[in-house]
């Protein structure tokens, strides 16, 4: 489903060369919800922009539902939804605008649009909200609405960058329910966090980023038996105490799938 | 959780219309920028808070002038109160007799003393001013001391003395008392002189009259030397300084007042709102969006510059001011004409707003961006008050300076066609280059995510081949082309100088240059691959012989189109100038003729239109509206010869562009509608040339408007054999292998 090989970044610093991501590689089912881990800084948000096509790779390339997205970004954006915690809403639109307009945009029929808006506004508690304007509305209540926005036009992808970041417990609670709606609609997944408690709890399979590379991948137990820690927490602390480019760095799942 | 996606219908199905998405992207831009209540306070507070005020302040500016000079009084000192009598009879009777003079012109005010007062308009009131004159009687003691000093002190303006002179006329031998009054008034002093003139002015009056009647008397009032009378005629210099040259200063303000907030607010508000990052993550192309921002600030643009006109109109009207702007008044006509311009000026400024906004990456970074440009523009807003600045070929392709002059030209009525039709096609031309600038940085990850490495990647060259250019690619060719044609038309026109056949080899040569060079150096920066982006593929070789069968007979239905495209009188005019051209081109050689006006066109021009611009066009749109696209802008570049505007040559030029484009689609490659091409402009310059061997053998163009229809019929049905041969050329090779991608 979404199939990322080699991508690579380098963003200039002045007169520096930096590079953000190394050559980083993974792959994501249908129905699988995979955690890109990382201290700030590592890397997940420039990954995650570059398999939408926002941002160009310096080589490299990701590939969702076999569209490259070098070759078809607008293939790749149909097919992809994300929610972001830097996202804003239109403030001078309702609920119910907004939705229509993305709605119109991804090209879903006016009719099945509606159909839409109203079942999620009801999945997501806002209809009564929904002819308000968005600038009056709650923390809580615009990103209730953002979730409905990711959605509307169905997307087999859904890209997630911190969707907690700033939430309180009920809201977290939203988010944790939604990425749970998203894998038994068989949705193929990626969330970028730091938070690895909740990663825990959300996801299913994990790549650890640090300095841009990709050090480990695999599922908790899979992880646990590669490091002999207990909780991601301990295992990213390890990884933090590793060297740069440790040796012996243990092989991703991926490879030893091969 | 419950799936929102139960029973629904499979969404893939459902395939939107291009314009279908395109609204929902403009409803969207325009709900949010009309519902910002900062954009209503710009579009309706401003408009109203301010020219009501403004015109408070016009019009306590222009009464106050007005009151000023209805309060003009002339204060007049007279030596005695008898010597007074005389005087003010003199001057009642003077002031009368010209009253009657002027009476259409002036409000006839009965008594001197009381003045006119300013009536209905402001301007009316101007022309319609008469003076207080107020008369004093002079100390008793030492008159003649204390005039003087009064009207040197100022207190008075004019003093009046009174010398009798005792007259004997030779006729009677008796003595008839007469008089000289003395004016003085002080020299330093502009109001004493005008009232000193005022005053002899209607002492003189009596003066003439009492001469008249006597000459009447006399039987001898016909006999006078020589009359005289006045007529106006409208002066240059008059309209230069007309107040309607401010128009376009107005018009800048205002555009740019109502674009500069929905620029700001769309493009570096929506980074800031977060909001872009999620638009740019559908699947629309940037030129979509960037156009329906471009939509949304122009109607904001216009809306607002039509209430602040509205505003401002209202107001000038309210107080009287309207003929002070518009001589003639605020006809409809007038209204229509500075619409037209205010949607110009609105049109140009959205797109250099949205162009420059596009690379800041927050409102502030905007903000500073814009502030010397607002500056910038006010410069060519005041060239229209220059006076004796004549609107020239090269002012018309200057960005602002152009639309500026053509305001003022338009407004006055003394717009060229020429001038008027290259000011406005640049400006189209330089808001696409800013449109598609615009749309080449905004939303990049530059100004989305502020990393630094592609700031110069905009100018670089694209890393990727295409295989044919992209629209704005081949637009903004065509934009920097524009001009550059403009100036080398008027470059060329300089060159009187030179031998003809200099001018014709220079002209050629900006031809390559122009239609030639610009394209490659377009192709080279958008990474096209030269040969499937001009065209330049192999023909085959039936569409090769079609090509040069229909560029030998095509010609005629050119011609016949231009003919009738041509007023009578036209016809005639042109054939006196083609008479001169054909005086000074018949000393060319034929080859240089051929070279420069056959050759090099023939090549360039198809390389262009109907390769590159061509195939970027096919790019988007299908066959015919690519052909008719291409048709257009070829035929638009015809229409300019040098320093002239011959309209009547759009429709022959068109109908050549659409033959030559159906050609290039039939065979797929460039290459037979080049030689079509030189094979028709060489076979008109090659009959030019021959023309008197040719009448010779009884055929002579000149004296026949139309051609014989046994000449038509025949080139019908070879123009028919053209086409065909092409066509079956295209089935062979499609039948084949060939090198057509």
């Amino acid at each position: 489903m979404i199939l990322v090989k080699d991508l690579t970044r380098i963003f200039e610093a002045g007169n520096q060369d930096v590079l953000a991501v190394d050559h980083v590689s993974f792959e994501v089912q249908p129905g699988e919800v995979y955690g890109l881990l990382g201290p700030n800084g590592a890397g997940k948000t420039t990954t995650l922009r570059m398999i939408l096509g926002l941002l160009k790779p310096t080589s490299g390339d990701a590939e969702v539902e076999g569209f490259l997205v070098s070759s078809h970004p607008d293939e790749i954006k149909r097919r992809v939804g994300l929610v972001s915690t830097s996202a804003g809403l239109y403030q001078w639109l309702t609920p119910h605008e907004i939705l229509s307009f993305f709605a119109d945009v991804y090209g879903v029929h006016p009719l099945q649009a509606e159909e839409r808006i109203e079942k999620l506004s009801r999945l997501f508690d806002i209809t009564s909200f929904l002819d308000r304007r968005t600038a009056t509305l709650s923390t809580g209540q615009k990103q209730r609405v953002n979730l409905a926005r990711s959605l509307i036009h169905n997307p087999p992808v859904m890209l997630m960058d911190e969707p907690t970041r700033g939430l309180d417990v009920v809201g977290s609670k939203v988010i944790f329910d939604y990425i749970d709606l998203l894998r038994e609609e068989g949705k193929a997944v990626i969330v970028c966090t730091h938070r690895l408690d909740e990663a825990e709890q959300l996801c299913d399979r994990f790549g650890l980023l640090y300095y841009g590379k990709k050090n480990y991948e695999g599922t908790l137990a899979e992880l646990q038996q590669c490091t002999s820690c207990q909780t991601l927490t301990q295992i990213f602390l390890q990884l933090l105490d590793a060297p740069l480019e440790p040796a012996g760095i243990l092989p991703t799942a991926q490879e030893e799938l091969i | 959780m419950a799936s929102p996606f139960d029973h629904d219908s499979d969404d893939r199905i459902f395939t939107p219309t291009k314009s279908f998405r395109f609204s929902g992207l403009l409803r969207k831009e325009l709900r949010e920028i009309l519902r910002d209540r900062r954009t209503v306070i710009t579009l309706i507070l401003m408009p109203l808070l301010v020219y009501p005020l403004l015109g408070v302040m016009l019009q306590k500016f222009f009464l106050n002038q007005v009151t000023h000079l209805s309060e003009i009084e002339y204060r007049i000192v007279l030596p005695n109160e008898s010597e007074g009598q005389l005087f003010r009879a003199m001057f009642s009777q003077g002031d009368e007799l010209l009253s009657a003079k002027e009476k259409p012109e002036l409000e006839v005010s009965g008594a001197t003393t009381t003045g006119a007062t300013p009536s209905a308009g402001t301007l009316a009131a101007f022309k319609q001013i008469k003076p207080v004159v107020k008369f004093m009687i002079a100390d008793e003691g030492n008159h003649n001391q204390s005039i003087v000093s009064l009207v040197r002190e100022g207190v008075v303006d004019v003093g009046v003395r009174y010398f009798p002179i005792d007259v004997t006329p030779k006729k009677s031998k008796e003595k008839h008392p007469s008089g000289r009054f003395q004016l003085i008034y002080g020299s330093e002093s502009g109001h004493s002189r005008r009232a000193a003139e005022y005053v002899e002015k209607r002492l003189q009056a009596v003066r003439w009259n009492y001469r008249d009647r006597l000459l009447s008397q006399l039987g001898e009032s016909e006999t006078v030397p020589f009359l005289t009378s006045v007529s106006t005629v409208k002066s240059e210099m008059g309209q230069a300084t007309s107040l309607v040259t401010i128009v376009p200063l107005i018009l800048i303000l205002m555009t740019m007042t109502g674009a500069v907030y929905p620029a700001i607010d769309l493009t570096a508000g929506e980074r800031e709102r977060g909001t872009l990052e999620t638009l740019m993550a559908a699947p629309l192309p940037r030129m979509w969006i960037l156009s329906a921002k471009f939509i949304a600030v122009l109607v904001v643009a216009i809306m607002t510059a039509m209430v602040n006109m509205t505003a401002m109109l209202a107001t000038a009207y309210a107080n009287g001011l309207e003929t002070v702007l518009f001589g003639e008044g605020l006809t409809v006509f007038v209204l229509l004409e500075i619409l037209l311009l205010l949607v110009i000026f609105a049109a140009f400024f959205s797109a250099v707003l949205l162009c420059i906004t596009s690379f800041a990456r927050s409102f502030k970074e905007a903000q500073a961006y814009l502030i010397p440009l607002m500056l910038i523009s006010m410069a060519p807003g005041i060239l229209g008050m220059v006076p004796d600045l004549k609107m020239t070929l090269i002012w018309a392709v200057i960005p602002l300076a152009n639309i500026v002059l053509l305001s003022r030209d338009f407004l006055l009525h003394d717009a060229q066609p020429l001038l008027f039709f290259v000011s406005v096609f640049s400006t189209l031309f330089y808001g696409i280059v800013a449109l598609s600038l615009a749309a080449r940085i905004f939303g990049t990850d530059t100004i989305l995510y502020e990393s630094e490495t592609s700031w110069s990647d905009f100018f670089k060259r694209s890393r990727k081949t295409h295989l044919a250019p992209a629209l704005n690619n081949a637009m903004l060719c065509l934009a920097v082309m524009f001009p550059v044609f403009i100036l080398s038309a008027a470059f060329v026109s300089r060159l009187r100088d030179m031998s003809i056949s200099l001018r014709l080899l220079i002209s050629g040569s900006l031809t390559f240059c122009l239609f030639l060079l610009i394209p490659l150096l377009f192709a080279r920066l958008g990474g096209v691959k030269l040969k499937t982006g001009f065209r330049w593929y192999r023909p085959g070789i039936f569409s090769c012989l079609g090509a040069i069968l229909l560029g030998f007979t095509l010609w005629p239905f050119a011609y016949e189109i231009e003919i009738f495209a041509l007023s009578d009188e036209r016809i005639e005019s042109l054939s006196k100038l083609f008479e001169s051209l054909k005086l000074e081109l018949g000393a060319v050689p034929l080859w240089i003729k051929l070279v420069s006006l056959a050759v090099l066109p023939a090549v360039c021009e198809e390389l262009f239109f109907r390769g590159y611009l061509l195939s970027a066009l096919l790019n988007r749109f299908s066959n015919t509206w690519a052909i008719l696209a291409s048709s257009f802008l070829f035929a638009l570049f015809h229409v300019i010869v040098r320093d002239s505007l011959f309209i009547e040559r759009f429709f022959p030029s068109f109908f050549m562009g659409l033959c030559l484009g159906y050609v290039n689609i039939l065979s797929g490659s460039v290459i037979p509608g080049i030689m079509l091409h030189m094979i028709h402009n060489g076979l008109l310059i090659t009959i030019a040339s021959y023309q008197d061997s040719l009448s010779q053998w009884e055929i002579n163009l000149e004296n026949q408007k139309h051609l014989p229809l046994v000449w038509l019929g025949g080139s019908l049905l070879m123009v028919v054999v053209g086409f065909f041969l092409i066509r079956i050329s295209n089935r062979r090779q499609s039948a084949g292998s060939t090198d057509l991608p």
